[in-house]
Order: C-alpha cells, then sequence, then structure tokens
C-alpha cells in the first residue's frame, strides 16, 4: 500500500514534471512563421538562381558541406571529406542513415545522380565544369575529380544550388525531395508555403513546421509581426527606431556577404578615362548616401570585396567626397563643359533606385548630367547585365565564399563582366590565385585584386549591407550567414 | 437671371485657382530646385524654410508639389482637349454617317470604354516606353468614349429640332448645319463634360505615377510623391499630406467647377430658348 503510495506519489511528480515540460512546450509555439516577399521560382535547387528560393530550398536539402556563420565549412550530408595531395581529389564520407524524405536511402550513387543531374541541367552548372569524374568508392563515400587546380573547389559543395537531390524524383518544382530537416507540406503560390518536419531526418531540430508568408508590403510585415501574424521579418534602416529598447523584441543586424555598387560601362566613351571615373568616386558622398538610402546601415566599400569576407582589406578612403577635385579631374579629361550620362535602374529594387537618384544628384554637382530610366528587372539583366548598353546603374551582388569566384567577374574575357572592365594584370592575378595553394600567398594576392579595382574604380563601389531581422526576444538560434541559406531547424523559442 | 445661389461654381473656381497658382508660381519662381536633394535635411517637418516640409532626399516639398500640379494640370488640360477633339469628331461622324458606319465606330467606341485605363496605360507603356508623353496618351484615350458618346446622342437629338430641320428645308450644307446650329446647343453640355473630365484625368494622371507608369522621377508628379511618401507610412506618416491633400483641393476644385458650370449654363440655355 505504502509502496503503491510512493509509486503514485513519484508518479505524480513525474507527471507534474511532464506536465511543466509539455505545458513550457505547448505554451512555446512550435511553428516558427516568417515574412517573406517573393515567391520562390519553383524548389528545384539545381533550377534556379534566387536568393530567397535557395533561402527555402536550404531547409529541405542538404548539400555536402554547409557553412558557419563566419563562413567557415563545416559539415552537413558528408560527415567528413578529405583532400589529396594534389589537390585534384576530394573525397566525402556521407553521414551513416542519410534518407531522403521519400524513404528512399540517399547513398553515394545518389549523391553521384544529384551531381551529374546538377551538371547536366543545373542554372550553375558551369561554375562545376572543373569536375572531370565521379566516383562512387562504397555506399557512403564518393570522390570528385578536378581537371585543374582549384583551390576553392571546397567551397562549390556548400552553396545551396549544390545541393542533394532525389534525381529520380518528378518535377522537384513543386516536389521537393531531399534530405533536409523540412520537407513542402503545402504552398499557395503568393500566399504561403508551409514545411513541415522530415521525419527521416535524425539531426537538430526544435520547431515542426516552418512557414513563409509573402508580404511584398513592409508596412503589413510591420504590422504581422506586431499582431503576432510572423515571427522573423527582414526590414529597412528607418524601421529599425520603432523596435530598438523594447524587451519584447530582438534586432538582429549583421553585414551580409553582399555588396552595392554604381557599376559604369567601363567600354563607354566617357568612362573608359580613368580620370572621369575617379571624378565619378569623388562627387559623391557616400557616408550621406549610405545614411540617405539605408539609414546609416551598411559598411562603407572601396572594392569589390564584402567586409565579411576574412580576404576583405580596407580600400575606403582613396577619393574621399570633394567636389572640387571631381571638376578639376574631368577638366583634365576634357569635360569641363559637362557630360551626359545615362542611368538605367532596376525598378524593383527601391533601394537601388533611390541610390541611383542621390548619386545623379551629386553628379550634377559636379557638371555630369545623368538622364535616369527606370526599367524593368528583366529589361536589366536583358539591355544591361547581358547587353551592357548602358553607362551607369546601381545593383548589388551577392557574396560568394572566395576571393576568385567573387572577382572573376572583372576578367576581361568573363560573360559577366557586364563592366566591360580590361586589366591583364588583373586578369594574371586571377590566374595566380586560382592555383595558389600556399594560403598566406593567396590572402596576398587577393588584397592585390582588392587595390587594383579600388585605384582602377570601374565602378562606384557602395557598400556591403548590412541586413536588419527583428524577432520576438523569445525567439532563439535564428542565423545570418554569408550565403543565402537559413536554418530553421537550428531556431527555437526560449521558455523565458 | 440670378446668379446666386451657385456655391459649387464659386467654391470649385476658388480651390482650381488655389492649386492652379501654386503651378503657375511654381513654373515662375520655384522656392528651391525641386529635384535638388539635401540628405541632412531629411523629412524635415514644415517650417519657414519649407512650408511643406521635405521628402525622404531633403527636397524641398512645396516646390515639388508646386512642379507636380503645373504637370498635373497641364497633362491633363492637353491630353482632355485632345480626347475631347477625337471624341467629338467621331460621335458627329458616327451620327451623320450612314448606319453601317455608324455602327462601326460605335462598337470600337464601346470596345474602348470597356478597356480599363490603367490596361491601356500599360500597353502605351509598353509601346512608347513609360513617361510623360505614354501617360498623357492614354488618358487622352481613355477620354475619347465619353465625349463621344455625349456628341453622338446630342446630334442626334438635335437632328430632330425644328430649326434643323428647317435649315435642311432651306437647303443649307451639312457643315454649316453641324458647325452653327447643332453645335452651339451641345456646347454647354460639352463645356461641362470637359470640366469634370479633367478631374478625372487628374486622378488618372496621378494614379498612373503612383504605378511608375507615369512622370518619371526625379521629376515630380502628385502619384509619385504619394507613392514614395507611402514606404514612410510608419515612420513618417505626414509626408502623404502635401501631395494628398493638393490632389485632394484640386479634383474636388474641378469636380466642384464641373457641377457649378454645368448648372450655370443649363441655366443659361433655357433661359435661352
Amino acid at each position: 500500500m505504502l509502496g503503491f503510495f510512493l509509486i503514485s506519489c513519484s508518479g505524480g511528480e513525474g507527471s507534474g514534471d511532464g506536465g511543466t515540460t509539455t505545458g513550457t512546450a505547448a505554451a512555446a509555439p512550435s511553428i516558427i512563421r516568417m515574412a517573406v516577399t517573393t515567391d520562390p521560382d519553383g524548389l528545384d535547387p539545381h533550377a534556379t538562381a534566387s536568393a530567397s528560393t535557395f533561402q527555402v530550398t536550404s531547409n529541405i536539402y542538404e548539400t555536402l558541406v554547409t557553412v558557419d556563420e563566419q563562413g567557415v565549412i563545416i559539415p552537413d550530408l558528408a560527415e567528413s571529406w578529405t583532400v589529396s595531395e594534389d589537390g585534384l581529389v576530394l573525397t566525402f564520407t556521407l553521414r551513416e542513415g542519410a534518407t531522403f524524405s521519400n524513404g528512399l536511402a540517399c547513398d553515394a550513387q545518389a549523391v553521384k545522380a544529384s551531381f551529374e543531374r546538377l551538371l547536366s541541367q543545373g542554372v550553375r552548372s558551369q561554375d562545376y565544369s572543373g569536375i572531370s569524374g565521379i566516383d562512387v568508392i562504397d555506399e557512403r563515400t564518393i570522390s570528385f575529380t578536378f581537371s585543374e587546380l582549384n583551390v576553392s573547389a571546397l567551397t562549390l559543395f556548400a552553396y545551396p544550388w549544390a545541393a542533394v537531390v532525389d534525381a529520380n524524383a518528378q518535377d522537384l518544382r513543386t516536389n521537393p525531395v531531399g534530405t533536409g530537416p523540412y520537407m513542402l507540406s503545402s504552398w499557395v503560390p503568393q500566399q504561403e508555403l508551409v514545411l513541415t518536419a522530415n521525419p527521416s531526418y535524425t539531426g537538430e531540430r526544435h520547431v515542426d513546421t516552418v512557414e513563409f508568408i509573402m508580404m511584398p508590403d513592409m508596412t503589413s510585415q510591420v504590422t504581422a509581426l506586431r499582431g503576432g501574424q510572423v515571427d522573423i521579418i527582414l526590414v529597412t534602416g528607418d524601421l529599425v527606431g520603432q523596435f530598438e529598447g523594447d524587451d519584447a523584441w530582438s534586432i538582429l543586424a549583421a553585414p551580409g556577404n553582399g555588396l552595392q555598387l554604381m557599376a559604369m560601362n567601363n567600354a563607354s566613351p566617357a568612362l573608359s578615362d580613368v580620370r572621369v571615373r575617379q571624378a565619378i568616386n569623388h562627387a559623391v558622398d557616400k557616408d550621406a548616401l549610405i545614411e540617405g538610402v539605408w539609414w546609416g546601415y551598411g559598411e562603407p566599400i572601396g572594392s569589390h570585396f564584402p567586409v565579411v569576407l576574412s580576404e576583405y582589406v580596407d580600400t575606403n578612403g582613396l577619393y574621399p567626397y570633394n567636389p572640387d577635385r571631381a571638376r578639376e579631374l574631368l577638366a583634365e579629361a576634357g569635360y569641363a563643359d559637362g557630360i551626359t550620362l545615362e542611368m538605367y535602374l532596376p525598378r524593383n529594387y527601391q533601394e537601388y533606385v533611390n541610390a541611383g537618384l542621390v548619386i545623379a544628384d551629386y553628379l550634377k554637382a559636379v557638371g555630369i548630367n545623368v538622364s535616369v530610366q527606370i526599367v524593368e528587372w528583366a529589361t536589366w539583366l536583358s539591355d544591361i547585365y547581358n547587353g551592357r548598353g548602358y553607362d551607369l546603374t546601381v545593383v548589388g551582388h551577392t557574396g560568394r565564399l572566395d576571393a576568385y569566384s567573387l572577382l572573376s567577374r572583372y576578367r576581361s574575357s568573363s560573360a559577366e563582366n557586364y563592366l566591360n572592365y580590361s586589366d591583364p594584370a588583373f586578369d594574371a592575378l586571377l590566374d595566380e590565385y586560382s592555383v595558389t595553394v600556399d594560403e598566406v600567398r593567396r590572402t596576398e594576392i587577393a588584397h592585390e585584386m582588392q587595390q587594383r579595382l579600388a585605384e582602377a574604380v570601374p565602378g562606384l563601389y557602395i557598400q556591403d549591407p548590412i541586413q536588419i531581422y527583428v524577432t520576438p526576444s523569445s525567439l532563439k538560434g535564428f542565423k545570418v550567414f554569408p550565403i543565402n541559406i537559413f536554418a530553421f531547424n537550428e531556431v527555437y523559442f526560449s521558455q523565458e | 437671371m440670378r446668379r446666386r445661389g451657385n456655391p459649387s461654381l464659386f467654391i470649385g473656381l476658388i480651390l482650381t485657382l488655389l492649386v492652379a497658382s501654386l503651378g503657375i508660381i511654381g513654373v515662375l519662381h520655384s522656392p528651391y530646385d525641386p529635384e535638388a536633394m539635401n540628405l541632412m535635411q531629411r523629412f524635415n517637418g514644415p517650417s519657414l524654410e519649407h512650408p511643406f516640409g521635405t521628402d525622404h532626399f531633403g527636397r524641398d516639398m512645396l516646390s515639388r508639389v508646386m512642379m507636380a500640379s503645373g504637370t498635373a494640370l497641364s497633362s491633363a488640360l492637353v491630353s482632355v482637349t485632345l480626347g475631347a477633339l477625337a471624341g467629338i469628331a467621331l460621335g458627329t461622324l458616327a451620327a451623320l454617317a450612314p448606319r453601317w458606319l455608324s455602327t462601326l465606330v460605335m462598337r470600337l467606341v464601346d470596345a474602348l470604354m470597356a478597356f480599363p485605363t490603367i490596361l491601356l496605360a500599360l500597353m502605351a507603356a509598353a509601346i512608347f516606353g513609360r513617361g510623360l508623353l505614354p501617360s498623357v496618351l492614354a488618358v487622352c484615350i481613355s477620354m475619347v468614349p465619353s465625349f463621344s458618346r455625349l456628341t453622338q446622342a446630342m446630334v442626334m437629338e438635335g437632328r430632330e429640332r425644328l430649326s434643323i430641320k428647317a435649315a435642311r428645308a432651306y437647303g443649307a450644307p451639312a457643315w454649316r448645319i453641324v458647325i452653327f446650329h447643332m453645335f452651339p446647343p451641345v456646347l454647354t453640355r460639352l463645356v461641362t463634360q470637359f470640366t469634370s473630365a479633367i478631374g478625372g484625368a487628374v486622378l488618372l494622371e496621378s494614379s498612373l505615377s503612383f504605378l511608375g507608369l507615369g512622370v518619371q522621377p526625379p521629376s515630380a508628379s502628385l502619384g509619385m510623391m504619394l507613392s514614395e511618401a507611402r514606404a514612410y507610412l510608419l515612420t513618417y506618416p505626414w509626408q502623404v499630406l502635401p501631395s494628398g491633400i493638393t490632389l485632394l483641393v484640386l479634383v474636388l476644385g474641378l469636380n466642384l467647377l464641373g457641377d457649378g458650370l454645368g448648372s450655370l449654363l443649363t441655366r443659361r440655355s433655357a433661359d435661352g430658348l
């Protein structure tokens, strides 16, 4: 009787504890809702180049390796890897028991099939053209052979577009099959996309449901956050003030891996003269520009390099704000009577439009007349980026993990060299970087490349934007990564 | 004839002139360059230097409102005048032409009427690019149906009038009948229609520039100023006021003016008969 009493008592205590635990678990919501401005363009990571899509797909699929907040490569689907002595062969060992959300095993054969799919039909397949062979060594071991030395080869396996998919699955755009912590539950385009826990995933995961709610309008996002309809929003600098100093909200502001610049067409007659480009750099007060358009939320840069990368070197201050010097340089270049330049701005990016208008106003003050045209994104891509028919344009670039892939667009022959920049010495540095194994020397080269760009100013480098996320302060574990991924499996609600 | 008892006309005239004078002063002597930015002076509230405050680039809002009012009124005048001329011509043609041609013209006008103006403007923007001219063209085209229907109806109605029949019996040529006998009574109605159409055109042009289809930055237009201010609705809600109130006053003024003019002229023509 006594025994029974004790048992029931301890049982009572136990269920009391259990009650507390489940009680708080029920109180802490098991769903994370993030407001996003754009619908993903399908959920096939090989078939897109869109940052907003990768932020969703990175929770459905895994990559062989991934990065931490500092950009250091860490295990993901592969638990370990080795690099051969000559640097040409990368061998990955897969996590034991990795399984796709459809129940099929994700073994080395499946990984090989996924990379073959990436190579044959991926949007970014060109980045992987250096891979000459993929060999399945055993069920959990796979090796990639490169035809020539590429010191940043490992980072290729961390980008979200290299995600491992079930290559046999039909129509990944709407029926994604991956090994990640979540799988697609429902998707109503232009409204919401719901992810639910993938039962075959065994790693860290605190919350079972992740919802992406489409809200193109910033005002409604803020209202929804305050009303408790969403948990994470990305805000602009002017809205931070209303959340600051309030314990109910936490603000995560970190420089992203990206950069914004006013690109100049170095092949256009006036802008091919370095003095004109320098004059333009002297004419603009960069700090006021960042303050004016981004509310000061940005790190000024002097070259094509985000401040968050380890190879960054500070090249600011080469051409400080000095309208008189700008006028002198223009006069030296033979444009004392002024020039007219055409500026094209992408309509959907209001901040680039605003930045362009501010720059145009600064340039007017030194005698450069800018005629502004605001164009659709598709027009921008075809006429400006690919057609290169422009003088000036303001745009942003998302960062990469290493200097080579970031800066290779400045190679004279690059298809992505929409600035028409041409410098044989810079090309030689790029070549040297890609085959230099010694890390110290490689960093030196990266610095030298940044320095060359900062001096020749093929563009007006503006800033590395600071991304500002606002969440309720009970939400923890939300991180910003140097590539376009989110890790919602690490997010949880604290019990405080 | 009593001239009292027409407050619509009076108030409408005052409101319209108020905004029109803003526009005219802006052309003659703008307090500041409406496009000059001053990033250190953003979102300043109303003050002596900047009676309407400054916008998100530190531009003087009074100067911008002046520039925008001028653009709004002149573009509305141009587009409604062109639209009205085309509409009147088509309406007269439809009323006097043989039945098959008349049917063809009026069905075309009906088809035009069925088109939402914004869609029309998008088409114009796709063909001619964005800017003031395509938007004027779109507004102009959207004005055609109402004018042509009005003209057609009134000419048809007038044709049956005794005086016209008499003129025809005297052997007056068709053009003479149209210009000297049919047009004058139609004119009063057209003037009324014209005035209120200008109000509609101002609103339409503003909607187009709100959507980014009309006047392009850095120039100012009321709709664009509203759309720019909308981004700061949470932080600087008063930013929408200068352009919003100007638009309200202008459109209200034009509509009242149209009403007032309408009742004045119909009374006059009633007196005249």
